[in-house]
């Protein structure tokens, strides 16, 4: 298409590049091209024609004619430093709005030679196409204080290219604040993505060159035709739907899923490892009782024989020995109980410890009763807790029989919310710690266990006779990750110290130190 | 000599000689359990088996009046053993030998129908008396053991229909033995003798085992069609309606 300018309406005004066509016949052409469609313009002036289909569909558009005063407070007509045809020039032009003082009200002038879309604040106003034509948005609503970003694309189709805009904003307490096309405008790279919202101009972002001033050569200082544009302002964007806040989350959200990945990986391999040492727990178990077991089994059977076919070899070392190969069946027992697996609950473990202690105060002249819960909940204790509780729990006995000069024995297992406690009181003389902490040094062992276990332990003497000790032990199930975490911190530990001696004070020295203990 | 007629009130005063078959797969502690056997006054070891198959086979025909049942045995378990020779042989007690003191596994060969169980470590004299004690219809229950037939009885059965239940006496008798007291104390406790307490774990031992029975059968017939059932069909024959 080809364009004349004029710096008044109805007066003709020659190409400026018409010499450079050089053809007479083709200025002549030019010529009355422009004089038609100037009168055209001028006589007519009919711009509403243009816009009547937009106008009666959409009540928020409509077309005025222009009045002086339509054209104030805007700019100078803008473009890149070079022009050329087909030519797309983005602008860029920040403004802030002062805090407390929002804007209540706004209207947007714009024009471009050839075509113009603009944006406020990344929200997409409008579009225009024809240099003559005002563009008035009337921005309804409320634009928030703080800093905002007016884009504008323009496009020149061929020839002379400008931009001219103006934004007039009443603030809440009723100063005007005005905006226009000049100098400080930015030129945004094409290359550049998401430059309608981009807070501050890079530093590279050319300024603007002004291509004239308004109402000079070669656009007119009046628009043939006005279009008032009825629009909501852009809301202000929320902090959850800013750009910033939805990357950050992206990015929280695939970081936590990566780690969720790798704590899923690390149970799994973790599951692997237990399930491993729980296979190798069951088969030491089995093992020593189909090898150890029978074996001393069918030893102990054959020194029986003996003694029974010979009577001297009665009360003999024979006898002894037959004695010592049964203590050490027991302590097997003892052993196959703590390792395997198929124990590590609350049931088993109350059980056994009954059995235990019945069998414990059998030789003794100790009655023994138990006050067990009816219902037992089916909790899982692990066997480093259930080792240690029995282990402090067997300790107490044996202090029991000792010391106590007890005829009764009471065990009570209690569950006190998420807690067991395990109590053994007797109506013996009560329990003197200073003595006690001389001989085995049996009421620090019993401590230290039940630290270990997250538990403690007290001793309580009443003044009656008899005394308590009593063992408490959280059974809340571990959290997911805190087991994690702390199976983690397990293996850490295991793994960093392989080669570091058992401190053989520590009551958690090797289980089968533990184990002849066993009276 | 053997006798071919269980006499429910043996004692070792009884001139008559008491038959045992042992159920044990190692050799030499075969050998050395006959030689114990033989050893006490009124027994004496008339049939041993090497495995639980054999003994299926081999005991029903020596009837003997008590049999000593090895828990481990390869292929078929003391525990699989003592529920088919019970099958056979309902009267004749079965006393469980076990290495070690696994009172799950010993509840396990109760409920299939062990009258009584005994360490192999044990004593020889506590061999003789948990013999005599067996043939004297005791039944012996530590109160480890007691505390798991309280929970097997709580446990909700596959059918409750079939629900067997023990009454109020038994179950106080129960819960006195898982206390801790002995037979003798709670017979003063419930003012009772001590055979009546004895005769009342009796009961429950014969409860478990139907009960134990029950729910075995309706594992199998839940999880297998009817048809294709392979257990001997005299099996389950004599189960007691609930």
């Amino acid at each position: 298409m080809i364009k004349f300018r004029k710096s008044v309406p109805g007066r003709l005004q020659a190409p400026k590049y018409a010499g450079d066509c050089g053809g007479l016949i083709r200025v002549i052409a030019l010529l009355v091209f422009s004089l038609i469609s100037v009168i055209a313009n001028s006589a007519t002036a009919r711009p509403e024609r243009i816009f009547i289909g937009v106008a009666s569909n959409n009540p928020a558009i409509y077309v005025a004619k222009p009045e002086p005063e339509t054209t104030n407070g805007l700019g100078c007509w803008i473009w890149d430093k070079v022009t050329f045809n087909k030519q797309t020039v983005r602008l860029w032009h920040g403004f802030s709005v002062p805090k407390a003082n929002p804007v209540v009200r706004a209207e947007l002038r714009i024009a471009a030679d050839n075509a113009f879309k603009v944006w406020l604040d990344g929200q997409e106003l409008g579009s225009g196409s024809d240099w003559r034509t005002l563009s008035i948005y009337h921005l309804e609503g409320t634009l928030r204080p703080g800093a905002h970003v007016l884009a504008v694309e323009g496009f020149n189709d061929n020839d002379q290219a400008g931009l001219i805009l103006g934004l007039r904003l009443v603030l809440a307490d009723g100063q005007v604040l005005q905006i226009q096309s000049d100098r400080t405008w930015r030129v945004v790279p094409n290359s550049e993505s998401d430059w309608q919202t981009v807070s501050s101009p890079a530093a590279d972002w050319p300024t603007a060159s002004s291509a004239a001033n308004f109402g000079r050569v070669p656009w007119w200082n009046i628009p043939t035709s006005v279009l008032h544009i009825r629009q909501e302002m852009p809301k202000p964007i929320s902090v959850w739907q800013s750009r910033t806040f939805q990357i950050g989350l992206l990015v929280g959200c695939a970081v936590f899923v990566l780690i969720c990945i790798y704590l899923l990986i690390q149970l799994v391999s973790q599951s692997k490892a237990h399930h491993l040492v729980q296979a190798e727990r069951d088969r030491i178990a089995r093992d020593i009782h189909d090898d150890l077991g029978s074996k001393l089994t069918q030893l102990l059977l054959t020194g029986e024989v003996a003694q029974i076919e010979s009577e001297q070899a009665r009360g003999t070392p024979l006898a002894q020995m037959c004695d010592g190969a049964r203590d050490i069946l027991a302590t097997i027992d003892e052993v196959v109980w703590i390792v395997n697996s198929r124990h590590d609950n609350l049931e088993d473990f109350v059980i056994y410890v009954c059995k235990y202690t019945q069998h414990f105060l059998q030789s003794s002249s100790i009655r023994c009763r138990f006050n067990i819960p009816q219902d037992l909940p089916a909790s899982i204790l692990s066997e480093f807790t259930r080792r240690n509780l029995f282990l402090a729990t067997k300790e107490a006995l044996n202090n029991a029989v000792k010391h106590s000069h007890a005829t009764e024995l009471t065990v009570d297992i209690e569950l006190n919310g998420s807690r067991l406690h395990v109590i053994v009181a007797d109506n013996g003389r009560g329990f003197d710690c200073v003595q006690a902490g001389q001989e085995r040094n049996g009421l620090t062992n019993m401590k230290v266990r039940m630290a270990e276990i997250g538990g403690d332990c007290e001793v309580v003497n009443h003044s009656g006779g008899g005394c308590q000790v009593i063992f408490r032990v959280p059974l809340k199930e571990r959290s997911f990750f805190k087991s994690l975490f702390q199976l983690r911190s397990r293996n850490h530990s295991a793994d960093s110290s392989p080669a570091r001696p058992k401190d053989a004070s520590s009551p958690n020295r090797k289980l089968i130190n533990d184990l002849p203990e066993v009276a | 000599m053997k006798t071919n007629f269980r006499n429910i009130s043996t004692t070792a005063s009884v001139a008559t000689v008491t038959t045992v078959a042992l159920v044990e797969d190692q050799k030499d502690l075969c050998q050395s359990w006959v030689q114990i056997i033989d050893s006490f006054d009124g027994f004496k070891c008339t049939c041993t088996c090497d495995s639980a198959e054999k003994a299926v086979r081999v005991i029903p025909e020596a009837r003997p009046d008590v049999i000593l049942m090895d828990i481990r045995l390869p292929c078929m378990s003391g525990i699989e053993c003592t529920s088919r020779l019970k099958e056979l042989l309902p009267e004749t007690p079965i006393v469980i030998l076990t290495v070690l003191d696994d009172d799950e596994l010993i509840f396990r060969a109760l409920e299939a129908g062990a009258d009584g169980y005994l360490l192999k470590r044990s004593k020889p004299a506590d061999l003789r008396a948990a013999l005599q004690d067996v043939l004297a219809g005791g039944a012996p229950m530590s109160s480890a053991i007691a505390l798991r037939v309280v929970r097997s009885f709580r446990r909700p059965p596959a059918n409750p229909q079939n629900q067997t239940h023990l009454s109020t006496r038994e179950t106080e008798v129960l819960d006195l033995l898982s206390r801790g007291l002995s037979n003798k104390e709670i017979a003063d406790q419930m003012r009772l003798s001590v055979e009546t307490v004895r005769s009342y774990l009796k009961t429950v031992y014969e409860k478990l085992h139907v009960h134990c029975r029950i729910e075995a059968v309706m594992r199998f017939t839940a999880n297998r069609p009817v048809a294709s059932v392979a257990a001997p069909k005299n099996s389950w024959q004599k189960l007691p309606v609930a």
